[in-house]
């Protein structure tokens, strides 16, 4: 019987998924071929939140690009913020304060974990059909919302970080806040986690689905959680070190394929679990380090880095390595910006991945890639 | 490795090849001298030998440089009238980064691809087809992949102009004082404190 | 509600004074204004986030601002949507299908912009591929300011809707 089913052929089906769908993770389409409830061919249709940040990029300052760069990963605006500051500071040589890169890194791991947290594991679940999990994960974000509010005035696009340092100094009851909310959400996590990871309906799901091999992730630039769950250690926090994180304890977690196959979905979400819980646990170790000192350098109004002079420079964002190429052409402008993120290149690997899958699996896959279409698009 | 030391290694590999950018460039750069004939071999060796193992293509960009007219006490621009296809290559072994630059002709920029070497450079070189119209041959997919395909010119390029509306959307929009002239002009003899009009009219609501 | 000439008074309350338990729960009202009142209160949005706005207005059917004590669930498809809300950058890639959705919506049917971009273009004006303004496309009726609105401002966007909802005839119409 099964193999007059795998035998047996349908008639082919042009599909289109998107660009406005629920599982989609924003603004994305895919034209899939199928055979019956099989996937033939997908390739993915990307540029419909294309919204011209890099032409932008070239009318304004340095300083006045910073609000662009929240919006090219809202989910992580204060990475964005970091990796374009570092690189503005690289081309034009600007030292940043100790106390400042320590409030960066702060702000950089709440950012990762309201991140996986809501999104990278509570979107993986809803579109799986556990709406529970997400909606705690949401009221996890909302504490840790406000706690950025406190310090920059915005729940969402933060703009908090400059070239040169950051924007305010910490407020008062800031290290009791988050060291409150972290000791409620290390038990907070565990629960979702219960909820989710120790499901033996989401496992399913998950296991031995879309797996990408190592050579595959490293041809296709894969970063982030998707190239670690494949088993390869690679991160640039602590490859090509930034800020303070030389100085900080703290594990990368890889996918060891202990449920279903090395790299494949369920590799994906352990190790967003993980990096959720060793966020904690440098934040933790930041709130140690902060020592009095001023938060911003003595940067010029009017930056100018020396004519065509390029740099590419990056940063370790939610999503994995997010870079920016920018040349200068010795005015206060930029001649070019050229973002690079993670979801970018696992966009591109969908088309590879997706024949021999089940419709509802593709879903799944999509979802555990934890791509962001402003991220794609920019 | 620091960049003096990458910089030497890749000169002695390639010798008259390629030429390297100064060392006071904040990441480090060749420039390809003959692209068509040398580009995939020097990307491939850069890829394979174990000193280099830049086994990771972390973004291709390419820049536009439009022929100016030099001004004094400013350095010129490389290569004017020309555009740059930059793959940035990654090494996480070494913890090294290095960019790799072809020199194209701007009215007829063509540039093998390598799409052959990394499976991340399909989508990133039709970016750059898409926004700064460079061709890159062998590529197996070249088309648009950020704008509509009904789109006219290459965006990123420094001469392009933009079009008055595309598909009957306009494309500017009314400045404030315009909006603001014309809600004027609009609500003319309304009487606000009496939520009606002067003539003593009740207000019209859909 | 098409002719836009018809005068309108001011909505009669629905009268409740007539209710009491014993009696099986009596009201009296205009036909017009019972509907309404039924209409306002289930305003069923459509899942239309566009950008960075999306996330917010997640956050406002989320546990906190809670959009749903005001009837305003998510509906994954148009065709059973009352709603729509505009949330994020509108580019001309997508302009298209914003029609389309919003044509596949039975009337009567609300739209909502959100933000600044689905206003006017907002911080990406200067940009190449983006529409300024989704009024170009589809009318609008609420315009909730922000980049990114709080969930606060999308609440009063969605009350200040119904009370344009409470104030529709469609029964009864009076001459001018």
């Amino acid at each position: 019987m099964s193999s007059l089913v795998t035998q047996l052929k349908s008639d082919e089906m042009l599909l289109n998924m998107g660009p406005q769908h629920p599982s989609t993770h924003g603004v994305l389409r895919f034209i899939l071929k199928t055979d019956g409830e099989i996937v033939t061919a997908c390739e993915p249709d990307v540029g419909f939140l294309h919204r011209s940040i890099e032409k932008i990029c070239e009318k304004c300052d340095y300083p006045g690009f910073m609000p662009y760069t929240d919006r090219v990963d809202y989910l992580a605006a204060m990475n964005a913020n970091h990796a374009y500051a570092l690189a503005v500071e690289r081309l034009a040589g600007i030292e940043v304060p100790r106390r400042a890169q320590v409030i960066r890194v702060i702000t950089d791991e709440l950012n990762r974990i309201i991140c996986h947290g809501a999104i990278g594991v509570g979107a993986l679940g809803m579109d799986l059909g556990a709406a529970t999990p997400f909606l705690h994960a949401m009221r996890e974000r909302e504490t840790v919302n406000d706690i950025i509010e406190e310090l920059c005035g915005a729940r969402l696009t933060y703009n908090y970080v400059r070239i040169g340092g950051v924007w305010f100094d910490l407020p008062d009851g800031f290290v009791e806040k988050v060291t409150a909310f972290l000791n409620h959400f290390e038990l907070a996590w565990e629960e979702i986690n219960r909820l989710l990871t120790d499901s033996v309906i989401f496992r399913t799901r998950l296991m031995n689905v879309g797996t990408i091999t190592a050579g595959d992730a490293v041809s296709y630039g894969l970063v982030g959680p998707v190239l670690r769950a494949t088993g390869i250690k690679r991160d640039v926090r602590r490859d090509q070190p930034y800020a303070i994180y030389p100085e900080l304890e703290f594990d990368i977690p890889v996918g060891t394929g202990t449920f279903g196959t090395l790299g494949d979905c369920f590799d994906r979400h352990l190790v967003r679990v993980e990096e959720v819980r060793q966020s904690v646990k440098i934040v933790r170790q930041c709130l140690k380090l902060l020592e009095p000192g001023p938060v911003i350098a003595k940067v010029p109004k009017n930056i100018k880095p020396p004519a065509w002079a390029d740099v590419y420079s990056a940063v370790e964002a939610p999503r994995g390595e997010m870079g920016f190429y920018l040349m200068s052409n010795g005015t206060g402008k930029a001649h070019r910006c050229k973002i690079r993120t993670g979801s970018f290149a696992a966009m591109s690997i969908i088309s590879r991945m997706a024949p021999g899958m089940m419709i509802a699996d593709l879903v799944a896959f999509i979802a555990s890639l934890d791509v962001v279409a402003p991220e794609i698009d920019r | 490795m620091d960049k003096k030391s990458l910089l030497e290694m890749v000169s002695a590999r390639f010798g008259d090849r390629i030429e390297c950018g100064p060392e006071a460039n904040p990441t480090p750069f060749i420039i390809v001298r003959n692209p068509q004939k040398d580009l995939l071999d020097i990307v491939k060796t850069l890829r394979d030998d174990s000193g280099f193992s830049f086994k990771y293509l972390a973004t291709v960009a390419a820049t536009d440089h439009p022929p100016v007219s030099e001004k004094k006490g400013e350095p010129p621009p490389p290569g004017p009238g020309h555009q740059f296809s930059t793959a940035v290559l990654k090494s996480y072994e070494h913890g090294t980064t290095l960019m790799v630059k072809a020199k194209l002709d701007r009215n007829n920029p063509h540039v093998p691809s390598l799409a052959g070497l990394y499976g991340a450079a399909i989508w990133h070189e039709r970016e750059q087809y898409d926004l700064l119209g460079v061709i890159y041959d062998g590529h197996p997919d070249l088309r648009r992949i950020m704008l509509p395909d009904d789109w006219t010119g290459h965006p990123l390029r420094k001469d392009w102009t933009e079009q008055d509306n595309y598909r009957g959307i306009q494309t500017t929009r009314e400045s404030m004082h315009d909006i603001f002239a014309r809600r004027v002009k609009e609500t003319e003899g309304y009487d606000f404190r009496r939520g009606g009009s002067a003539a003593g009219e009740e207000t019209a609501e859909s | 509600m098409t002719d836009t000439k018809t005068t309108v008074a001011v909505p009669q309350t629905i009268d409740t004074s007539y209710y009491s338990p014993k009696d099986g729960g009596i009201i009296t009202a205009n036909t017009d204004d019972f509907l309404n009142w039924v209409r306002a209160n289930s305003m069923w949005y459509m899942l239309f986030g566009l950008a960075c706005c999306a996330i917010e207005l997640m956050q406002t059917g989320g546990p906190r601002a809670d959009l749903d004590r005001f009837g305003a669930v998510f509906r994954a498809s148009p065709r059973q949507s009352d709603l729509i809300i505009v949330a994020g950058t509108l580019t001309y890639k997508m302009a298209s299908r914003v029609k389309i959705l919003y044509d596949q919506m039975p009337e009567p049917k609300y739209v909502i912009s959100m933000g600044s971009c689905s206003n006017c273009g907002g911080l990406f004006e200067q940009g190449y591929s983006v529409c300024k303004g989704v009024d170009k496309i589809i009318p609008v009726d609420v315009y909730v300011p922000g980049c990114p609105p709080r969930p606060e401002a999308l609440t009063e966007g969605v009350m200040k809707l119904q009370e344009i909802v409470k104030r529709e005839r469609f029964l009864r119409r009076k001459t001018a």
